[in-house]
């Protein structure tokens, strides 16, 4: 049965993943391959599958039937925080805009990009996950630290478990694992999200940053990887993180 | 005899219920849709009988005579899991609120329809679209249908033409250049009136911006997700900087029971 949970879990998570890719134009690169690239948590995960099933029983019962359901409250409740990250890693459980499949055309391999990809076209965190994110912020650092020097990669859900906890801690480590895989380029992305989320006045004033935003939205906009570029990324990231522990 | 006259009432309520819907009828032909270097909407050609489709997006004055008389209940009001829009979220950010329904669309905070009767009804979801549907009598468009009613026999992605800059003529979409600030460059946050900007060459309004409309069917050549279903045209969220799903190529795609507040339909009769 174990075996049986597990396997569907890991089933579906694999499918959200590539169904992405297969949505995505032509673009081969290896940067678009970490693009949507999840790191996989198992801690308390057969219970969570467990939990599925009885809430999508409930959800049957309700009258629907073409859903798989998400935690209830009560059975939310009972998950510890280790296995709250894990549900909020495995299943983001709230609807996503319906417009939110880019189709670059642009091979990624050749640009950073401004913007952290979507999660799974069709679901994002709740509200009850995001807030979990961020009220747990430290625990939540650690899990994500522990994870991927276990798997020597960051995988989009992690990154975005950043963004959201705004975990400016965890910078140095981003910096070492884009060391370490220079093809993942979304981790010079997250860089770039914390810098511009936190309002790095050095960031935001660099002929950079005013560069991309030149034409008002950075939504879509993106830069060379260049050697330069991402010694300037790498090196301002570095300094904002200095000047936040000073404070 | 009194049992009569009730049951003529009920029988013939559709139709003064919808009395309003205009229709233009799409004629019978084999349509050239899709586009060679698309992801998901492959370029192909199809047989389509004719068809009538309704010249504008259902109203809220529409769907409250839907609600009144049948008592339907949608639901974002069951299960209060609504997605909303304020003006400061990050793109493509949207919140729940429980509150949120078709009379409240962005939640009872941000104020009800009271005003906007001849907006597109909102905050409903696909299932809440097809319950109209079967009240009235019509059906919901396939997304080949709505896709050659948009087109109005072009072949270009708009069905003005290739220049998506004067998409702020017939559509109404955001302008700004990202969600932080309410867009005031026109007196529309949100939806606007059914009607507000100009038709496309079959005299249909709002096929791209107001709401994104729920369609039937799957994708050409796409396996059907379970749950999944899909809308086009875009919708007021939509900016040329972010999503740009106004025009005939497109298709979005969403939960069948979520309920966001850019998500409408119009509907057909064949």
């Amino acid at each position: 049965m174990k075996a049986i949970f597990l396997t569907i879990t890991l089933f579906t998570c694999l499918f959200n993943c590539y169904s992405q890719l297969d949505l995505n134009g032509k673009d081969k690169s290896i940067s678009r391959a970490y693009k949507y690239k999840m790191t996989i948590v198992v801690w308390g995960l057969e219970k969570i599958s467990r939990m599925k099933v009885e809430a999508a029983a409930i959800n049957k019962k309700e009258g629907v039937t073409d859903y798989s359901g998400f935690l209830k409250q009560h059975q939310y409740d009972s998950l510890t925080v280790r296995q709250k990250f894990t549900y909020a890693m495995m299943y983001p459980e709230t609807f996503a805009q319906i417009c939110s499949i880019s189709l670059e055309t642009e091979s990624e391999d050749k640009i950073i990009k401004f913007y952290l990809p979507r999660l799974s076209g069709d679901f994002q965190l709740s509200q009850r996950q995001r807030n979990f994110l961020i009220r747990n912020k430290d625990s939540v650092s650690f899990y994500i630290k522990e994870l991927t020097q276990l798997n020597h990669q960051m995988g989009l859900n992690l990154k975005n478990a950043i963004a959201i906890a705004n975990i400016t801690e965890l910078i140095p480590l981003i910096i070492s694992e884009y060391r370490a895989n220079t093809h993942d380029h979304y981790l010079l992305t997250l860089l770039i999200h914390l810098m511009e989320q936190n309002k790095s006045p050095e960031f935001l004033e660099s002929s950079f940053f005013k560069e991309v935003a030149k034409n008002g939205s950075y939504y879509n906009a993106s830069v060379a990887y260049t050697a330069s570029n991402v010694e300037y990324v790498i090196s301002s990231a570095l300094k904002f993180y200095y000047a936040q522990n000073k404070k | 005899m009194r049992r009569i006259k009730n049951s003529l009432f009920f029988l013939l309520l559709p139709f003064f219920a919808n009395a309003q819907l205009e229709f233009v009828k799409i004629p019978a032909g084999t349509y050239s849709l899709g586009s060679k270097l698309h992801g998901l909407n492959k370029a192909h050609k199809v047989r389509l009988d004719s068809f009538w489709i309704s010249t504008t997006e259902i109203t809220n004055a529409e769907f409250d005579r839907f609600v009144s008389n049948s008592h339907y209940v949608t639901d974002a009001e069951k299960r209060h899991n609504a997605m909303v829009f304020e003006p400061g979220l990050r793109e493509f950010e949207w919140m729940e609120d429980s509150t949120a329904y078709w009379r409240f669309p962005n939640g009872v905070s941000r104020g009800g329809i009271e005003n906007k009767m001849n907006h597109p009804v909102t905050c409903i979801s696909y299932r809440d679209a097809q319950a109209y549907c079967k009240w009235a009598g019509y059906r919901l468009p396939t997304l080949d249908e709505w896709e050659a009613a948009a087109r109005a026999n072009t072949r270009t992605d708009f069905f003005f033409g290739a220049n998506n800059q004067l998409i702020h003529q017939y559509a109404n979409i955001w302008k700004g250049v990202d969600h932080l600030k309410a867009d005031s460059t026109d007196e529309f946050v949100y939806t606007a009136p059914v009607k507000s900007f100009a038709p496309n060459a079959f005299g249909l309004y709002d096929m791209y911006g107001n709401v994104f409309e729920f369609c039937s069917r799957k994708p050409f050549g796409a396996t059907a997700k379970p749950g999944v279903v899909h809308a086009r045209g875009g919708s007021w969220w939509c900016s040329i900087h972010s999503c740009g799903f106004f025009n005939s190529v497109d298709i979005g795609r969403v939960a069948s029971i979520a309920s966001f507040s850019n998500q409408g339909f119009r509907v057909v009769r064949q």
